[in-house]
């Protein structure tokens, strides 16, 4: 009797577990079917309002050199600091005290006029030095609302007529472009190719940096030789 | 003919093994279609066929291993349980101060640069340990000194490891399995209520083993947007993003961007997102099929011989219960927890264990040849 009673008590525990886990199974279609199909539109929604923002980080500009390797046109890289002013004017002064421990501000930039500017993202520096740069990364007192750009600027030789030929470049989404003379003729190679860094912002606008990545590396523009030489007077000759 | 009759008849005839059974063959099919989603998993990466390539790199040991486990003589078995798990409860313990560690997941050894977790490994090797325990005491099923404290001293040296490190996947899938593996048996209810409380004390410690661990965080404090509820969110959306028939491979932009994990614990939602709705109901099916199988052989194993029956459960409770953990941490159903999905999912350890678990339940399931 116990015998024949025990195995069917194991038995029917055993059909359980498979009763279990198909209710497990069931209760998982169900899910997947509700965030697949009926629910769907909510969670599209959803990601509409979050995603990816994605940064350029400018190439550097090649230089334009003479036939001996001297430079006619070249570039430099920058950096501005950029601040995103607390809409709280107090909590705008602490910062503002915090940062002028760090960096030197713009001339133009004082207690008084950042009130006028509150909720708002400006320029404080648009040459910020090494030593300011590194200041500010060691003591970081604003919690992310300091942004550092880098920018280039295009220099050419002081040479009588020269500039002209060399002609000039603009920058578009931090990028510099040849629009005319030399510049432009050999803008391909000089230009280069941006980086691109993708990060992602979460539903209530915040910037998830955790999430920073690199797409894209930068490769900076080639340098291109001319065929001509400078003299020492100054004047350009034709090779 | 009564089955009884009918499956002693049939356990006793001259049987001679196919090479692979058919389980045997659908494990391999499913390894290879888990190299294919930790590929769509891994897409968006600058190495995308790497982890695919590790995968399938992986399967040819696993599928030796399979057929090892599929034909290694019954006694055998049985003979090497107890020296095999002296030797590796002490590698679990071992583990916690010389393993490597990642949060959340249970530490892994680098032997010769390769990153073997014992952990998983073990799985097959703790399910028959349990079914040898649970044998062993059957005798004395109503006894608390001989029947309840060796089952439970035995377990508790197993997953103490996991809950000190803390684990809480693995620990929880190694808990659910043991639980599951008492309920089919015939312990009486006292000793189930018993255990039941001892498996609440010891989620309980493993909540308490790492309070600002990012699992933990995810339950106290669930809209911290860097916590892995906000990567669970995430599955979801992915799954959303698949709809009823999915997206292309190359257009998973959740897949491919949002899912951090996305070859490990995410890879159930980057497959929803490629292969939609109507893709992901074969593999629940499946899972089922599993089960379904599991708890037929134990059945017929009750009057054939009871360890088999008590290892069956087990080796069919340890994967179905992973996997099942797996869908519903991507589903939103559960709390994150580290848990990849058997056969799917990238790592060779896991990978191995779900292939040597397929090999021994079907091992076990057979009649012996002669």
């Amino acid at each position: 009797m116990t015998d024949e009673h025990t195995p069917s008590r194991r038995e029917h525990r055993l059909s359980a577990l498979w009763i279990l886990f198909a209710l497990w199974a069931g209760v998982i279609v169900f899910q997947m079917a509700r965030i697949m199909v009926f629910e769907r539109d909510q969670y599209l929604l959803a990601i509409s309002g979050s995603g990816w923002i994605t940064e350029l980080v400018p190439a550097g500009r090649g230089r334009i050199l003479d036939a001996q390797g001297r430079p006619l046109a070249w570039s430099t890289r920058h950096f501005r600091l950029l601040w995103h002013i607390p809409r709280d004017p107090r909590t705008a002064e602490n910062q503002w005290r915090h940062i002028t421990e760090s960096v030197d501000p713009d001339p133009q930039w004082n207690p008084d006029r950042i009130r006028l500017f509150l909720d708002q993202q400006v320029i404080l520096d648009h040459d910020l030095s090494s030593r300011e740069f590194q200041t500010l990364v060691e003591h970081d007192p604003n919690n992310g609302s300091l942004t550092v750009e880098s920018y280039f600027k295009r220099h050419c030789a002081n040479l009588p007529g020269l500039t002209q030929r060399m002609g000039r470049t603009i920058v578009e989404n931090g990028t510099e472009i040849g629009v005319s003379g030399f510049e432009k003729q050999y803008d391909q190679l000089l230009r280069g190719t941006p980086g691109v860094i993708r990060t992602f912002v979460s539903d209530n606008g915040e910037t998830l940096r955790h999430t920073r990545k690199i797409v894209r590396n930068v490769r900076p523009g080639y340098d291109v030789y001319m065929p001509f030489t400078i003299r020492r007077n100054n004047q350009t000759v034709q090779e | 003919m009564t089955e009884h009759q009918r499956v002693t008849t049939q356990h006793d005839i001259v049987a001679k093994r196919p090479l692979l059974t058919p389980a045997g063959w659908l494990c391999i099919g499913l390894g290879l279609v888990g190299c294919m989603a930790v590929f769509n998993a891994t897409f968006h990466l600058d190495t995308p066929y790497r982890f695919a390539a590790e995968q399938i790199l992986w399967i040819l040991p696993a599928a030796l291993l399979l057929l090892l486990a599929t034909h290694l003589p019954q006694n055998w078995i049985w003979k090497l349980v107890l020296p095999a798990s002296i030797v590796t409860i002490p590698l679990l313990w071992i583990a916690l101060p010389k393993g490597f560690h990642v949060d959340g997941a249970f530490p892994w050894f680098n032997l010769f640069g390769v990153r073997i977790q014992i952990a998983e490994l073990a799985k097959p090797l703790f399910a028959l340990f349990v079914a040898w325990l649970l044998h062993k005491t059957d005798t004395h099923s109503d006894d608390w000194q001989r029947g309840f404290l060796p089952l439970a001293g035995g377990v508790a040296l197993w997953i103490t490891p996991m809950i000190i490190k803390p684990a809480p996947g693995m620990a929880i899938v190694y808990l659910g399995s043991f639980l599951i593996a008492i309920l089919c048996s015939d312990r009486p209810a006292r000793h189930m209520l018993a255990f039941a409380a001892l498996a609440t004390i010891a989620l309980a410690l493993l909540m308490h083993a790492a309070p600002n661990q990012p699992y933990t965080t995810a339950i106290t404090n669930p809209n911290q947007p860097i916590t892995n509820t906000w990567q669970a969110e995430q599955f979801q959306r992915a799954l959303a993003s698949g709809g009823m028939f999915g997206k292309s491979l190359g257009h998973t932009l959740w897949a491919q961007f949002n899912l951090a994990p996305s070859r490990h614990d995410s890879v159930f939602a980057a497959l929803g997102e490629t292969l939609g709705l109507a893709g992901l109901l074969p593999l629940v099916l499946l899972l089922l099929a599993w089960v379904a199988h599991g708890s037929k052989q134990a059945r017929i194993q009750l009057k054939i011989n009871p360890i088999h029956a008590h290892a069956i459960v087990l080796l069919t409770a340890l994967p179905a219960t992973q996997a099942f953990i797996h869908l519903s941490v991507n589903l939103g159903l559960a709390p994150y927890l580290t848990t990849p999905l058997p056969l799917f999912s990238h790592g060779g350890s896991s990978l191995i264990s779900s292939f040597i678990i397929v090999g021994l339940l079907e091992n076990l399931r057979l009649p012996t040849p002669r």
